[in-house]
């Protein structure tokens, strides 16, 4: 089959590579009808993010047809059509129990846990297609891709609704409604998101429909910025003003209740110093350079809610835990749970109170790949979000 | 040393300094040599020790009745689904020995025998591996809690030794590995994944050999 993989920095080529095959009996394999780029895909595009291999199948985000299932998947047949959370959980452990299932004891194999381990103190679950240290799990930026505890992820989908209308449950919409989740928000709220990308969108969207009074959101790129207008939200191009000015006027000197940072480590914060003493595997984590977390600190009221969707890997530089503890803040954050929001969510798109189609600027064939990369790491004025078509 | 003015000697603030760096430099290097828990910390199990370091261990809480975690140790069956660098266990007659084929360095198979020296059903299994150069003791509990069953292992790798017990643990926990206490680490691990899940996570037709270094 073809698929996209990962051969270095700037470097991802369309491979044919073997056709995935059943491993364990609650696998599944999937035909991938429709499969989009993350964010988060770019920092493994810029060669940031350590224990990628050449090789490597890349894809986070992806849907598609059943074609296969072990003999341990009793609510799949072939043919169903599904969504598939990023994260893949087994279901049965503490964490799962719990609904973190970001956080699954169970999925990532024991040999690569020892790299979380060494990194965070603790592994996490295992990821579709983004590096050793998750598993090494091959992605869904492919024709087929193989899904692991097929049984408790992946999200049939009814007939009427077009690909583009449920793609997003996969990761991105779960990731903006958990992050408008995390700040609590009340009737007299005021949100402010710093990042205008798909998941700082899909913030304000959720934000909004969780009753925030006023949601604000902060950017550079026009484009991305009209679209966060078009959702109902107040817009702040941090170029042209000086924001944490703008924010005290708009919210009547007090600040914003919450902060969004749907920004995350910028990508090119990470480099091959290696800061975790612990560490006896070389993962190289650097520091990261949190300006927009930085400057959300600043900005959030005093006793409000810090929510950081955005996605950080090693350790922060000049990070102000100082406003932290003095302000009082809460911060929330974590891997997206993304089992635990998908139906809700899928009824909302049902019934018609989210749209996510908005988002997608261009939908290209999967040989088109390399060039989807490089436009979605330096167009981001034009482009938004690319839907790939294997 | 000059005498000064007044008749005392110079000297005497700088002997001072230097007798307090070298209390400071004593106190500190005796503060981080390793040393024997004392009575507040001595909850801490052996393999935490730092005077210890020959004494690997690892716990974990799996979801599964103790007995049932007890009686598929003890019966030394399927093994390989969890330790991935045993080849074979075979029971050898009715006292609990057994003898193992384990991988090693350079893909090539180690042998060693191990004797049951405690076994209390549902609780404890204590062994000892004779046969160099993989000897160690072992001992492995089950203790049930609220959250599950906690599996304690620790592997004893100095009976005595020092250097030699070092080289054994290595040897033991040579495949994919060269830290002694992953090999107690992710053998409780994938004992957990079968035990929660019926399976044990791979990425790749082996045991998710993915993880580099």
């Amino acid at each position: 089959m073809r698929a996209l993989a990962w051969h270095g920095k700037h470097d991802v080529r369309v491979d044919s590579v073997d056709d995935p095959e059943i491993l364990n009996p609650r696998d599944a394999i999937l035909r991938v009808t429709a499969t989009a780029i993350c964010g988060s895909d770019l920092h493994l595009y810029d060669g940031v993010i350590p224990t990628m291999e050449a090789g490597d199948i890349l894809g986070h985000e992806f849907m598609g047809v059943v074609e296969e299932v072990g003999s341990g998947v009793g609510n799949l047949k072939v043919g169903d059509r599904v969504v598939v959370p990023f994260a893949i959980a087994c279901g049965a452990c503490f964490f799962c129990k719990e609904q973190l299932y970001s956080c699954c004891d169970n999925s990532n194999p024991a040999a690569n846990q020892e790299l979380g381990e060494a990194a965070f103190g603790a592994s996490t679950a295992g990821l579709f297609g983004y590096s050793h240290l998750t598993g090494g799990y091959a992605g869904g930026q492919a024709e087929y891709v193989r899904v692991p505890f097929a049984d408790v992820g992946p999200l049939k989908v009814a007939e009427g609704l077009e690909d583009l209308d449920v793609l997003f449950l996969s990761d991105i919409l779960p990731t903006g409604w958990m992050a408008a989740e995390n700040c609590q928000i009340g009737p007299r709220d005021t949100v402010a998101i710093w990042g205008a990308g798909p998941v700082g969108l899909f913030a304000a969207q959720s934000a909004l429909l969780m009753d925030a009074a006023q949601v604000i959101v902060i950017d550079h790129h026009p484009g991305r910025l009209a679209l966060a207008r078009q959702l109902g939200a107040l817009t702040i191009d941090y170029r042209a003003v000086d924001v944490l000015e703008a924010l005290s006027d708009l919210t009547g000197g007090l600040g914003p209740d919450a902060v969004i940072d749907a920004v995350g480590m910028e990508s090119h914060g990470l480099s091959a110093d290696n800061l975790i003493d612990r560490a006896k595997t070389a993962v190289k984590l650097s520091t990261e350079r949190p300006h927009a977390l930085r400057q959300a600190i600043m900005a959030c009221r005093k006793g409000g809610r810090v929510s950081m969707p955005g996605v950080y890997g090693g350790m922060a530089d000049s990070f102000p835990l100082g406003a932290v503890m003095q302000k009082g803040l809460t911060i929330r954050t974590g891997q997206t749970h993304v089992q635990r929001y998908m139906p809700m969510l899928l009824d909302l798109i049902e019934g018609g109170r989210i749209d996510t189609t908005f988002l997608v600027s261009h939908e290209m064939p999967l040989s088109q790949g390399p060039e989807a990369y490089d436009m979605f790491r330096n167009r981001q004025n034009e482009v938004t979000k690319v839907v790939l078509r294997p | 040393m000059e005498r000064r003015p007044d008749g005392s000697r110079g000297d005497g603030a700088l002997l001072l300094a230097a007798g307090a760096a070298a209390v400071a430099a004593g106190v500190a290097a005796w503060a981080m040599k390793p040393k024997p828990p004392s009575g507040e910390d001595s909850d801490a199990p052996r393999h935490a020790w730092r005077e210890l370091p020959e004494v690997v261990g690892a716990s974990l809480t799996i979801d599964a009745p103790a007995d049932e975690l007890y009686r598929r140790w003890r019966s030394f069956r399927d093994f390989d689904a969890f330790m991935p660098n045993v080849v074979e266990v075979r029971p050898v007659g009715a006292h609990g020995e057994a003898d193992w084929t384990v991988k090693g360095p350079a893909n090539a198979d180690f042998h060693f025998r191990s004797r049951i020296v405690e076994d209390v059903p549902g609780q404890r299994i204590a062994w000892e591996a004779e046969g160099s150069p993989a000897r160690h003791r072992g001992q492995v509990e089950f203790e049930e809690t609220p959250r599950g069953t906690v599996v304690r292992l620790e592997m004893d790798f100095d009976p005595p030794g020092g250097a030699v017990g070092m080289a054994a643990a290595k040897l033991v926990g040579m495949v994919n590995a060269n830290d002694p206490k992953r090999v107690a680490r992710q053998a409780l691990k994938r004992l957990k994944q079968l035990m929660e899940t019926g399976e044990v996570a791979r990425a790749t037709p082996n045991y998710g050999e993915g993880a580099t270094a």
